[in-house]
């Protein structure tokens, strides 16, 4: 039997934070992929109510929901996780939109470098009057630095967006998935890939950030600095520890398998 | 183990920590002020002392106005997102060299910080400790917990092995404690609405050996509100998502070290 090999993107939904959403489902719709590969929309709700399930399409089968326990975006995404069973994971975040061809680009650029381990796209910023404009920080294309990334976490200028992280789903799983943080989870996923395995940027935006009133990001609470300065220090210190033990996750990949 | 006074020039004391951790929601604190008793009891090695850190999951839960004034008790709050983000979140802030759990309704048995320091100072091999639990009745009485391992050392990847056949480990993680360093490089507790303490200590068990104390360590309050009494902890869907994420992670830790061995 042929092995197929599979891309499953990870989108956690709230209840009432699902307006978007068939958006973003249009939006992986409309992807073409790489001869051969397929994906898997893996949507997992951030709560029991079903409610954002029932917007999706009944007729695709490639659409796979399920609802949980609250727990934010990173118990959700990690719950996701769970249910993926493709080769390689790619975040959504509901209220965003995949480009055309992120999927193919960043595939190719995983199947076509074994050793790279993980790869981030661009993003645009999608304004309330429709414009789009691009991040301030762009890295150029190319492999990513660990240190000039935690580097510029440190200083509060990270450069990428990071739920347009593409990854090796074996290296995921190593890292024990999003980590158990109330925010800046993805972020935190992000910087311990890079410190653990060699990344790459594309610079062909992968995707758009909608900027909106609603996004959790944009809530007055959100950014509780007294926390903030909590995650910032549990980020550093979990990379401490990384650095310290030396660990390298190592893609057993080989190119034509 | 340097001796002297603070206000003694060139000399310097110093205190080793232990930090406890401990996550706590707004019907959870009922019994914070006996989880605090329990642990002003314990009499620590020489050198030693305790940090409390108590995280807040979410609004409204007061718990400083549930303990006495004590400044080794550090508490702060961050957004609801179940007791493994809360735990996480209180790694963050911790500043000991071993962790260790105690969760918000129990109560440590004498003892038992002694003995896991002890374990953890005299093997330099052994990442983390687990110990014998009796379960606390809501009539007050005590019952044990069957199947334990025979006490002293657990081989790297036996919790694994163990867990693999039976779907439940059998060292409670409730009881944990561990060298810090090894808990955060694994990103503290997993992020699960449960069983993210079992993740955690599957990671533990993929990194080192661990030890088992046969004497009771804890008191493990049962009531019919804690999280594990509800029927999806143990069954349906998500507690099968769960189980397969934990057992995915400890099998792709395990090739990550089998890897960096072979190099």
């Amino acid at each position: 039997m042929a092995i197929v090999p599979v891309i499953s993107i990870i989108t956690p939904v709230f209840d009432g934070g699902d307006a978007y959403l068939l958006d973003a489902y249009e939006s992986v719709r409309s992807q073409v992929l790489p001869a051969g590969w397929t994906w898997e929309w893996v949507v997992q709700e951030d709560g029991r109510t079903g409610r954002p399930g029932s917007l999706l399409p009944k007729d695709d089968q490639r659409v796979r929901f399920a609802t949980g326990t609250r727990g934010g975006a990173g118990v959700t995404r990690t719950l996701g996780l769970a249910r993926a069973r493709g080769d390689l994971v790619r975040a959504l975040d509901a209220d965003d939109l995949l480009s055309d061809g992120a999927l193919a680009r960043d595939i190719a650029v995983l199947e076509g470098a074994p050793d790279v381990a993980w790869c981030v796209s661009a993003a645009l910023d999608l304004l309330p009057d429709g414009s789009l404009t691009p991040g301030p920080y762009d890295p150029p294309a190319g492999p990513l630095s660990y240190p000039q990334l935690r580097k510029q976490f440190e200083m509060n200028r990270f450069p990428i967006v990071s739920t347009h992280l593409t990854a090796r789903t074996g290296l995921i799983r190593a890292v024990g998935g999003w980590p158990a943080l109330p925010a800046l989870e993805a972020l935190a996923l992000l910087l311990v890939c890079a410190a653990v395995s060699p990344g790459v940027m594309l610079t062909t935006p992968g995707g758009i950030y909608r900027k909106h009133q609603a996004q959790t990001t944009a809530q007055p609470r959100y950014r509780d600095e007294a926390e903030f300065a909590t995650l910032h220090t549990a980020i550093l210190t979990r990379l401490d520890s990384v650095e310290d033990s030396g660990w390298r996750w190592v893609s057993r990949i080989r190119k034509g398998q | 183990m340097a001796m002297g006074f603070p206000h003694q020039e060139g000399s310097v004391v110093m205190t080793r920590t232990l930090s406890i951790i401990t996550a706590v929601h707004q019907a959870g604190v009922a019994h914070l002020r006996s989880a605090y008793d329990s642990l002003a009891r314990q009499r620590l090695p020489a050198g030693w002392d305790w940090e409390w850190l108590i995280q807040e999951d979410g609004d409204g839960v007061a718990a400083a106005s549930e303990v006495p004034a004590d400044h080794r008790i550090l508490v702060a709050k961050s957004r609801r997102g179940g007791p493994h983000v809360a735990r996480t979140v209180a790694l963050g802030r911790s500043s000991g060299e071993f962790v260790k759990n105690l969760d918000a309704d129990d109560v440590l048995a004498e003892g038992v910080l002694a003995r896991d320091i002890e374990v953890l100072e005299r093997n330099a091999d052994i990442g983390w400790t687990t110990s014998a639990v009796l379960d606390l009745l809501p009539d007050g009485s005590l019952a044990s917990f069957p199947g334990d391992p025979a006490a002293g050392r657990i081989a790297r990847g036996a919790v694994f092995a163990h867990w693999e056949k039976n779907k439940r480990a059998q060292v409670h993680p409730t009881t944990l404690c561990a060298r810090r360093t090894l808990v955060l490089a694994l990103g503290g507790w997993m992020a699960l609405p449960a069983s993210g303490d079992t993740g955690l200590l599957l990671g533990l068990d993929a990194l080192a050996s661990g030890w088992f104390h046969a004497e009771v360590g804890l008191y493990y309050r049962k009531h019919p509100g804690q999280i594990t009494a509800d029927a999806r902890h143990s069954q349906g869907d998500e507690w099968e998502a769960r189980m397969r994420v934990i057992g995915e992670h400890a099998r792709a830790l395990h090739k990550m070290m089998a890897s960096a061995q072979s190099d």
